[in-house]
């Protein structure tokens, strides 16, 4: 029957055993169940390479995808270590369409099938993330699932590349696709393939990704009847399910490990897309036993008209982020890791608002979460494993969007690629490593400057290594991020933007006694001789974002907006700088070693104003040698300097807590300080 | 010998006694049944202090978080002054209890 179901996306959990796939593995041998689940492994990683060849998006391109193997239920099973989270919200549409089209007459499920899906309700994330997934038949039965997901920019949202921050609700967030069938009898229906590319402003981009998706999913299906047909088909049913079975009970034992434990953590989104605007995440993490119980009750109402909001479900599924990275790297990646979690949300915040909100950047609210999260599973694990007690990643997006028109003279929409050059974090016996990659997507590449040339109507001026203190400071530092510049190029105007947040209020934050990640802005320089410079091989070009601001013989005004910047026109020679961030410090900076920081300086990963202002390193300015006797005196000074400043936690706070914030920063907020203290307004539908 | 289990990179639980301790002076910090922070002593500070301002005076973003929506609180040990917690808050936003163990259960993942 179809129709909206607030059931099935409740269920990303492993369903319970059947009887089929109790049987089947009876008898399972447990050195087969392991070659067969290394042979599956290595095949996600093929179908994801198929992606990256056959796609089209610079999502597809570049690593924002995931491949994956599931149960005849639905539940994942095997995956690509690609996008976690996508891997375990592609459970949804599959088990809607087990649920919805299976026994129905005029649809149904068969060999040859191919269902696609995009409506973030089931299971994307917002509506570039689309998904497509094939049914597996050996002898008449449905054994299994395969399905890929790509984030495929343009998808006929109010303004053009994907990731609108004007929605003000779902209906202005593009095409809400729920599990369709797009082929059957290994033929793609051209009528449907048709009804979708008519919803959006580049339907080449579209229909290339749906058929790579097509392709991997199909290959996947291929390889698994391979071993159908060699172990027989008990096999693959019975294996399939006993791996999430062996993930669930290896996360169970590591989970009961820990120390008991209540770890609270806050977090603050600083944007509601087009306006700026404090909104709070409240996590409280309860380890009890061989559970994990988050609590996200006392977080912002939802954000009524504007698209800062994301589902229940899709935060859940952003758990697997930190699960699987770092509490759990060495177990299955499937739904099996998802059954040591429990939650409690409260009906109308932002972190689980109603179906029909605007969740377009729910990938910046997911990212609020992931920082609660990271932080808080790191304090409680730091007694047990002390070396994946790590510092946050580059927690943001700082990502630019552009569409329009391309140099040729074709529709264009979509990302670019260089979130995927973010810092990772301090580390307890080590820096963060720098232009690490995604913390969400660990097969991601940050794209080859040529390549995006050739199809997106700009020029970067540079793509340097490092942006100076783009990192949090710390004992560890993190990882720098990448400096980069966009400029309208080989088109007379082009619409240039970017999403992301922390302009205002940090997105990342640092670990016992590290700094936060630096809050970078987008900056727009408008109307510059750019072209001209460059042309004339002047020494003038600027090659990083300082020289590019403070350029004196660069044209043109500059601008800092928030990195949440609606996309404008841009006329060719404006150039748009958003940089990625860096990951967050580890520790205090005083325990820094003076050489390590004169290194940096040396790099440009740190300036001389951090190594004097807040390492207090004594050095020379020329040679960038440290001083280590001045050194060891000007940090005994600040020491001092701390004591005879720092005050009880009671005498603090008795004055810290008559203060809050101006109320139009908190008019989004909910009840100050703590939004479960008030009632909720009523959903609106707009 | 008292048995010490270290939580964080600067503080240990001292389990016979139940009180949180500096790991780097040996400090006593506290009841490890309370929050940590009761035990240590804590500073405001202007996020341009911390970060670096690169932008004109009038512009409303920086690359250092805005001291209208965000304070750095630093919390530091009375022993020795090492700094073991940074919280970045709206002012006024009540500061978290962040890490209450359960002693028993510390004790036994302790041991194994
Ligand atoms: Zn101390």
């Amino acid at each position: 029957m179809s129709g909206r179901d607030l059931e099935v996306i409740t269920r990303l959990k492993p369903e319970a055993w059947t009887e089929r796939e109790q049987q089947a593995a009876v008898d399972l041998d447990r050195l087969e169940l392991s070659i067969f689940s290394h042979k599956l492994e290595t095949t996600t990683v093929e179908c994801q390479e198929l992606l990256a060849r056959l796609g089209a998006s610079t999502g597809a391109r570049w690593g924002d995808s995931g491949f994956a193997f599931y149960t005849a239920q639905g539940d994942i099973s095997v995956c690509s270590t690609g996008i976690y989270f996508h891997a375990f919200l592609q459970q949804i549409p599959i088990k809607y369409t087990v649920k919805h089209w299976t026994n129905d007459l005029t649809v149904g499920v068969e060999e040859g099938d191919a269902f696609f899906s995009n409506d973030p309700l089931y299971g994307g994330v917002h509506a570039p993330d689309m998904t497509l997934f094939v049914p597996v038949f050996v002898d008449g039965e449905l054994i299994a699932w395969t399905g890929a997901v790509i984030h495929t920019g343009e998808c006929g949202a109010n303004v053009p590349g994907g990731v609108t921050l004007q929605a003000r609700s779902r209906y202005e967030e593009g095409l809400h696709i729920p599990p369709v069938k797009v082929a059957s009898k290994y033929r793609m229906r051209e009528d449907v393939l048709n009804l979708l590319a008519n919803g959006v402003r580049d339907p080449r981009l579209l229909l290339l990704d749906i058929k790579a998706r097509l392709a991997a999913c199909r290959r996947g299906e291929e390889r698994l009847k391979e071993v159908a047909a060699e172990r027989g088909a008990d096999f693959v049913v019975g294996a399939l399910r006993t791996l999430i079975q062996d993930a669930t009970d290896a996360a169970r034992d590591r989970i009961a490990a820990l120390p008991d434990a209540t770890v609270r953590q806050v977090a603050f989104m600083d944007t509601v897309g087009t306006e700026d605007a404090l909104i709070k995440l409240d996590l409280v993490l309860t380890k009890k036993g061989d559970t994990l119980h988050c609590d996200l009750s006392n977080s912002s109402p939802e954000v009524v008209g504007h698209p800062a909001n994301s589902f229940a479900h899709t935060i859940i599924g952003k758990s697997a982020n930190f699960l699987c990275s770092y509490l759990f790297p060495d177990l299955p990646i499937n739904s099996g890791l998802s059954d040591v979690t429990e939650w409690t949300f409260r009906q109308g915040t932002f972190v689980s608002p109603s179906p029909d909100a605007p969740i377009s950047l729910a990938p910046n609210v997911m990212a609020t979460f992931n920082l609660a999260f990271s932080m808080a599973c790191a304090k409680l694990i730091y007694s047990q494993i002390p070396e994946r007690a790590v510092a946050p990643w580059f927690n943001g997006f700082n990502m630019p969007v552009y569409g329009g028109l391309n140099q040729w003279g074709e529709p264009v929409g979509d990302i670019f690629s260089e979130i995927n050059g973010g810092g990772s974090g301090g580390r307890p016996t080590s820096d963060g490593v720098n232009v690490a990659g995604s913390y969400f997507a660990t097969l991601s590449d940050s794209g080859e400057v040529e390549i995006i040339e050739n199809g997106a109507p700009v020029l970067y001026p540079f793509r340097s290594q490092f942006l100076a203190d783009s990192c949090g400071h710390g004992r560890h530092r993190g990882g720098a991020g990448m400096d980069t510049a966009y400029m309208v190029h080989g088109v007379p105007w082009v619409l240039l933007g970017a999403f992301g947040f922390g302009s205002k209020h940090p997105v990342s934050l640092g670990l016992f006694g590290g700094y936060a990640s630096a809050s970078i802005p987008a900056v727009r320089r408008s109307n510059t001789n750019l072209l001209e410079l460059m042309a004339s091989g002047s020494a003038s070009v600027p090659t990083n974002a300082e020289e590019l601001i403070r350029g004196e013989d660069v044209t043109g005004t500059v601008s800092f907006q928030s990195v949440s910047a609606p996309m404008q026109p841009s006329a060719t020679g404006d150039v748009l700088m958003v940089a990625t961030g860096g990951g967050t410090g580890y520790g205090d900076v005083l325990e820094r070693e003076p050489a390590s920081i004169m290194e940096d300086v040396r790099w440009g990963i740190t300036s001389q104003w951090a190594a004097r202002e807040l390492y207090h390193v004594v050095f020379d300015p020329e040679t960038l040698e440290a001083d280590e006797a001045g050194t060891r005196a000007a940090r005994d000074a600040v020491r001092r300097r701390r004591l005879e400043r720092g005050r009880s936690l009671a005498e603090f706070e008795a004055e810290w807590n008559e203060r809050r914030p101006d109320p139009w920063v908190t008019r989004y907020f909910g009840a100050w300080p703590n939004p479960a203290e008030a009632e909720l307004p009523a959903p609106a539908m707009l | 010998m008292t048995e010490r289990v270290r939580v964080t990179e600067t503080l240990d639980i001292d389990l016979d006694a139940g009180r949180w301790t500096c790991n780097r002076c040996g400090h006593d910090v506290g009841d490890a049944e309370q929050s940590y922070k009761e035990g240590l002593l804590v500073a405001e500070r202007d996020p341009e202090e911390v970060h670096p301002r690169r932008a004109p005076e009038d512009s409303a973003y920086s690359f250092a978080p805005d001291p209208e929506w965000c304070r750095v609180l630093e919390f530091y040990c009375p022993g020795c002054a090492v700094l073991v917690e940074v919280e970045y808050l709206p002012p006024g936003h009540p500061i978290t209890r962040d890490l209450v163990f359960d002693l028993t259960s510390l004790r036994a993942a302790a041991a194994r």
